[in-house]
Parts: structure tokens; sequence; C-alpha cells
């Protein structure tokens, strides 16, 4: 069936990365920049939010899905947007799951580069927002590997997916959720498929890290 | 009248972990003159040297850059453009020679033309011309203690503060070193203040000598 090029595995595949990469780097561009200010900061509740962060790591997906669902459903908040069940939908929960992985790991990344960076780029005539972009470009390869494992957690996950995406074939249905309901239906060869396919991903996802770590070191 | 002195000290004291590592009653450095700090390790030059380029806050006392109080100031970053310091340890970003000695004058926002300029004379005069283009993190030591000179120099500010720069550089390059100093002095007018134990080096060099043992100044001693 993989080397078919099943067009219905392939379908799923690709909205899997489609909406995958679309959260990494909406989240990413929120993360990465959470992360670097809060590293560089002296603020006095510093610790209290990286705490907060930390505990966000821990997030079960579906708890993240039921939150956006109250927020987007006919009578949420936000029903207005009709985003309940469209692609629009899972990249916002994805996005909200996977934020303060991001920040966490940027936060880590950049307070581990040495002070004298900051202090040098400071001395050589740099403002506040270069010296922390200066900072942040010396742990480069570590925020790339923060980017990379944040989109490891979404193309895995099912929750949020299966919550506010509705599993709607050529639309919302990603190899998790397809995963799922083919199992459920007994149609276990295409189960398999569809996982060999998310471990390959989740390989490629792995090596590249890996990578990007010796090339920091 | 003379000018402001660079710096004008009073009753500067600091402490690490309630331990005092400064206290210094009184000290004036020139303008426009080359002083050299000596001293022990641990005596506290690094940490005045730090104080001076605005990047530590003391506990008490006053500091005048220039004539105006840079102690709690709310202007630091701009009080900072006025002091260049050059580390004793050769911390080089991890991009090409070029990205680190054009990094100060881009922070300034000069223009391009004359970054391009400034860039190709201190890279000519330390040597380093044919560098231009290599990782700087892949350097020898005594090369990225140039790149570090180089990227210092460039800036041309009023006042120059180098920590040990003769401790990574290779001999043949001090006496390079030396006349550089010199002439942005003589030339530029540059207050010059050098962190050093090697006495060889800055005695010719400095017009005074500040002492310091365990965060205390000892009386200057003229040459």
């Amino acid at each position: 069936m993989i080397l078919s090029a099943d067009p219905e595995i392939m379908a799923v595949a690709s909205a899997s990365l489609r909406f995958s990469l679309s959260s990494t780097l909406l989240a990413s561009a929120i993360g990465i920049p959470v992360g670097v200010t809060l590293a560089s900061s002296r603020m006095r509740f510093k610790r209290f939010i990286e705490d907060i962060l930390n505990t966000l790591l821990a997030m079960p997906t579906v708890v993240v899905g039921l939150l956006i669902y109250t927020l987007i459903f006919s009578q949420g908040p936000l029903g207005g947007l009709r985003l309940l069940f469209s692609p629009a939908a899972i990249i916002l929960g994805q996005t909200v799951l996977i934020v303060p992985i991001v920040a966490a790991l940027a936060c880590t990344a950049v307070s581990m580069v040495h002070p004298i960076v900051s202090e040098t780029a400071m001395t050589l005539g740099a403002g506040r927002l270069r010296t922390m972009i200066t900072v942040a470009s010396e742990a480069r390869a570590a925020l790339l590997a923060a980017c990379i494992t944040a989109f490891g957690r979404v193309i895995g996950e099912v929750g949020i997916s299966l919550l506010l995406g509705g599993n709607i074939l050529g639309y919302t249905r990603t190899i998790t959720t397809a995963i799922a309901l083919q199992t459920s239906k007994g149609e276990f060869s295409f189960g398999l498929a569809l996982g060999i396919i998310l471990l390959c991903v989740a390989f490629a996802v792995n090596i590249t890290i890996r990578v990007l770590g010796g090339r920091n070191a | 009248m003379n000018p402001a002195p660079a710096y004008c000290i009073r009753s500067l004291v600091h402490a690490y972990n309630g331990k005092a590592v400064l206290d210094i009653p009184q000290l004036d450095v020139p303008a426009g003159e080359i002083c050299a700090l000596v001293g022990p390790n641990g005596s506290g030059k690094t940490t005045l040297l730090s104080i001076l380029a605005l990047l530590l806050s003391p506990r008490s006392g006053s500091v005048l850059l220039s004539g105006v109080e840079m102690v709690g100031s709310t202007k630091r970053e701009r009080l900072r453009r006025q002091v260049t310091l050059i580390h004793q340890k050769p911390v080089l970003f991890s991009t090409t020679v070029w990205n680190n000695v054009s990094y100060g004058p881009r922070a300034l926002g000069l223009p391009a033309r004359e970054i391009k300029s400034r860039v190709g004379e201190e890279l000519e005069e330390l040597g380093l011309s044919g560098l231009a283009d290599r990782n700087a993190r892949k350097l020898s030591g005594g090369e990225a203690q140039r790149v570090v000179l180089a990227r210092g120099l460039i800036l041309r500010t009023p006042i120059l503060l180098l920590d040990e720069p003769t401790s990574f550089l290779d001999d043949a390059f001090r006496p390079l070193l030396f006349e550089m100093l010199r002439k942005a002095n003589q030339t530029r007018g540059t207050t010059i203040l050098v962190a050093t134990h090697d006495l060889r080096f800055a005695s010719p060099l400095a017009h005074q000598v500040i002492r310091l043992e365990e965060g205390k100044i000892s009386p200057v001693q003229l040459i």
C-alpha cells in the first residue's frame, strides 16, 4: 500500500505534514521570542513563569482539544468563526499544545549561552534587542532542535486532531486519526501502513536532532 | 580649562556574597591618557573594568563618565557607546571573522561604505585580511585574540578598556598592539585603561600606573 502510493494514505500523510508543519511554524514564531525574552529578563516572577511553562509540557492533548473545543464550538465565544472541524482548528489546537514546549526549550537553550556573549554584544554597542538576537543566534542549533521536538510532538498527537478536526476524509483526517479509525474497523494493514509512515517521520526527526546536536557541540 | 576626566570615581564599593572586592575612595582617569591597571589575580581589576564599561552596577559610590553620572543612570545604553571593553578571554560570535569585526559598526548603524572601509583597515592592520571569510570559532587562540582586538578597536570610542590584552596574543603581535594603542591615543585622543600583569608591555605605554591590591588602590606611581 505504501509502495503503490495509495491515494488515501498519501492524502492523510500529506494532511498530517501540512497541519504539523503549520502549527510548528506558528508555535516557533510565538514560543522562541517568549523563551528568549524570558531567559534574558530579570523579572521577579521569572522562575514561577518557567515552572508554569514546564507544567504545561505535561498537558494531555485531549485536554488542550477540549479547551479549544469549548472556545470554538457553535455556542462558544469564538463560535462565530466557524472553526470547528476544520484544518484551522487542528492547527490552532496543536499550536497551543506546543508553544510551551518551544518556549521552555528556547528559554533553556538561551540560558545556556555564556553571559560573556551578551556582555560582549553590549560593549560593542548593541541595544537590548540586538543583544537578545545575538544570544539567540549563538543558540540557534538548540532552538532548531526545540522546533523539531515540537514537530515530533504534534505529528504523533491524536486527541486534538480527533476532537477539533472531526476526522473528515480528505479534509481533516490525519495519520493518527486514520490509524484510530481503521483499527476500530478491523483494517489492521491500513493502520499498520500509516503507523510505518508515522515512524519514518519520527525517525527522520530524531536523525535531524542528533545531527544538529552534534553540530552544536 | 582642563577637560573633564574620562572617569571620576568617588567612594566606589562593590561586594560579592557580602565580601568587599572593590573599595576605591577616589580615583580619576584623565581624558586622553593611557593608564595601566596592575595587580595580582583576584585584586578586582576585571570587576573595576566591568563597572567602568557599565556591565556591572557597583553596590555604592559614584562614577562620572566624561562628567556624567553613570551609576543608576537610565541612559546606560547611550553612555556605554562611549566605551569599548575588550575581554581577556577571546569570545567570538559563531559566524565569520568579517561579521565579528563589523558587528559593532553595524550595531551603531554606521553606513555600509564606512563599515567596509573600517573592517578592511582593521583586518589588514592586524594581519587578518586572509581570514575574513573563515569561521571565527575555528581560529587559533592568537588569531582569535587579534579578531577580538580588531572588533574592539574598529569602534574608535573615546574610551578603550582592555583586560589582559596580551594573555592570548602571539609574541610577534605584541609590538603591533603596542603601536596601535599608542596611535589611537595620539591621533584620536583615546583614553585607554589596560589591566595587565605584563608590566614590560604596559610600562613604556602608560602615562600612569594604577595598582590594585585586594580591591584597594595603592598610591599612583607616575612614570
